[in-house]
């Protein structure tokens, strides 16, 4: 009876409900949760380390708009500025740095994957949801962290009603595109020997063109045209939120991010698809 | 019908090799090379059966494996397990076997081996009640209850691996594939799994395929033995059949009562002597075993006398030899 019991919950399985997908994946982000608050110390530095890098940034921008002489720069003053900065910081911090393309990076080339592909699950979802897991954690941690800091030391800036309603879809899709921009990448892992080369390259571009030390309001106009052709940049628009001055303004910025989640999740889809057919772990 | 069936089941890798061209431009040049890791294999696997499949490194009994849970693809050839095509429906396999690397770990090591268990009853689809009982079930076969609430990283690699064991068959699985379950364990904690295997096998009459080095877990888990060499099967019997053709010679250990200074007899070639003891290798088609007993106990004064059969290794590297 025991037996045939546990044959009929297997046999149920062939035909996964949206309820029953839905449970897996959450509790793949659990897990991730469990696992990020299993290491405090680790978590602490890491906050101590975000404080320190924010308020510096902050110093630096006081110090050289107090000099300039000028109260704002293309209509962005210091306190924007800084905080600006620190929502990108933000973005980084709740997808864990570069931490997705790290982990499915290392498992296609250690052929790791193998415990994952014969597994009941879409393993890209897995990975999605292992990264998704820790967001909301980092996002207490790490906002109220950022509030602390610049709140105390610099000040509170004012946010209007279209950039309060679009603060965290903002926030949101442009951590689900960093995540997706990730795994695209780590997925070259079938193709060649080593893609850390390239992620370093990219994410230094992405770095100069999606404002993580000087932010883009400031820079050439150019730049800000670069940014919205690059998904690693249009996964930090969080950063850009002072930009939105109407619904339209706001839905663009949203829009584009969309466009990206999309084009790049079906190419993770295709790339997937011929990546997990060119595996070739030899050996045990 | 089989639960397994392989036929002409070949894989070939493309690897990339440098050359010896001299230069500073020599080193990076490659050029590609074809390994054909399995070699056009056939075979059928009952429910119910334990085999062991067994091979020196590099034989393809990993790739083997492998093709068979559906994580590589083949050249050619077809497997089908219980009745799926493993890399056509993958998902819908998973569901139905159970999967061991023992060189790769599938629970995640910052946490405890109970969390893990909790994912794979979400991933499996198993509702709380069943996996509670199954969960529990398992825990005592393997007598895990100590450790499994601890982080993995704290425990020992044998708890690892019953561990790792245990989250494969909390779906039930009707086939268990085992890829080195035993490497790195000590011989106390590989005497424990070979136990619970067996017992796995008997309890809910789950097919088990092991692949292994140690000739010890064939000994004491698997009925059949499939042997594979350069991607080849050269040998697929039944493990008592695989001892008892290519056992030609028994080991004969004599101790004496009193200091022997040279032992003597005919047709049989002494492996080791001291004065006390000593150790005789008799080939059975030139003398039986009885006359050499009755000569040595007429001979000399015995304080104890053991037959034994070579070890496992011994019978597969002679069959390896003869293959090569």
């Amino acid at each position: 009876m025991k037996t045939r019991l546990l044959m009929k919950s297997s046999h149920q399985s062939m035909n996964t409900t949206l309820r029953q997908a839905l449970a897996k994946y959450t509790y793949v982000g659990y897990l991730a949760y469990k696992e990020l608050l299993a290491y405090p110390a680790s978590l602490l530095g890491r906050l101590a380390i975000h404080a320190l890098r924010i308020t510096y940034l902050g110093i630096i921008y006081e110090y050289v708009f107090t000099h300039s002489g000028k109260s704002a720069i293309h209509g962005m003053d210091a306190l924007h500025a800084v905080w600006a900065l620190a929502l990108v910081q933000l973005v980084y911090q709740l997808t864990g740095s570069g931490r997705t393309f790290k982990h499915f990076k290392d498992e296609i080339i250690s052929g790791q994957i193998e415990v994952r592909l014969n597994k009941p699950y879409y393993y890209p979802l897995q990975s999605l949801a292992d990264a998704l897991g820790q967001a909301p954690i980092r996002f207490v941690l790490f906002f109220a962290i950022t509030a602390l800091v610049l709140g105390s030391a610099f000040g509170m800036p004012t946010f209007t009603i279209q950039q309060k309603s679009l603060f965290l879809p903002l926030l949101s899709l442009g951590v689900l595109l960093f995540v997706l921009t990730q795994q695209l990448l780590s997925l070259s892992a079938f193709w060649i020997e080593d893609p850390t080369p390239a992620w370093w390259v990219l994410s230094k571009i992405a770095w100069i063109i999606n404002g993580t030390f000087i932010p883009l309001a400031i820079l050439p106009a150019y730049f800000k045209t670069a940014s919205l052709l690059f998904p690693l940049s249009a996964s930090f628009f969080l950063g850009r939120i002072y930009e939105i001055t109407d619904w339209y303004s706001g839905a663009k910025f949203v829009g584009i991010q969309l466009l990206w989640i999309l084009l790049i999740y079906t190419a993770i889809y295709f790339t997937y698809k011929q990546g997990a057919k060119k595996i070739s772990i030899n050996g045990g | 019908m089989a639960q397994i069936e392989v036929r002409n089941l070949t894989k070939v890798f493309t690897t990339k090799i440098a050359t010896d061209r001299p230069g500073w431009f020599g080193i990076a040049r490659k050029t590609t090379k074809s390994v054909k890791a399995v070699d056009g294999i056939t075979f059928d696997v009952d429910k119910g059966e334990t085999l062991a499949f067994i091979g020196p490194n590099g034989a393809g009994k990993s790739t083997t494996i492998k093709m068979l849970t559906g994580i590589l693809y083949p050249t050619s050839g077809s497997v089908s397990i219980i009745g799926i095509n493993p890399w056509k429906e993958r998902q819908r396999l998973a569901f139905r076997i159970g999967t061991v690397f023992g060189q790769k770990s599938q629970l995640s090591f910052h946490l405890p081996a109970e969390d893990s268990f909790k994912l794979f009853a979400k991933i499996y689809e198993l509702d709380d009640q069943v996996f509670r009982r199954r969960v529990g079930e398992l825990v005592e076969i393997f007598d895990a209850k100590d450790y499994i609430k601890q982080p993995l990283r704290k425990l020992s690699l044998g708890q690892r691996m019953r561990c790792e064991i245990i989250a494969s068959l909390l779906h039930n699985p009707e086939i268990v594939f085992l890829d080195e379950p035993t490497i790195g364990l000590d011989v106390v904690a590989k005497q424990e799994l070979r136990k619970v295997l067996r017992k796995l096998n008997e309890n809910y009459n789950t097919t088990i395929f092991l692949t292994s080095h140690d000739t010890g877990d064939i000994d004491a888990i698997s009925d059949r033995t499939i042997i594979i060499n350069g991607g080849k099967i050269v040998f697929d019997d039944s493990t008592n059949n695989l001892k008892r053709k290519y056992i030609k010679t028994k080991r004969i250990k004599v101790r004496f009562t009193s200091a022997i200074r040279d032992i003597e007899t005919q047709n049989v070639h002494i492996s080791r002597s001291d004065h006390y003891e000593t150790e005789l290798e008799v080939n059975t088609a030139e003398r039986t075993i009885k006359s050499v007993l009755e000569e040595i106990v007429g001979k000399y004064d015995i304080a104890d006398i053991s037959i034994e059969d070579p070890s496992l290794d011994e019978i597969i590297a002679s069959i390896y030899e003869h293959n090569t």
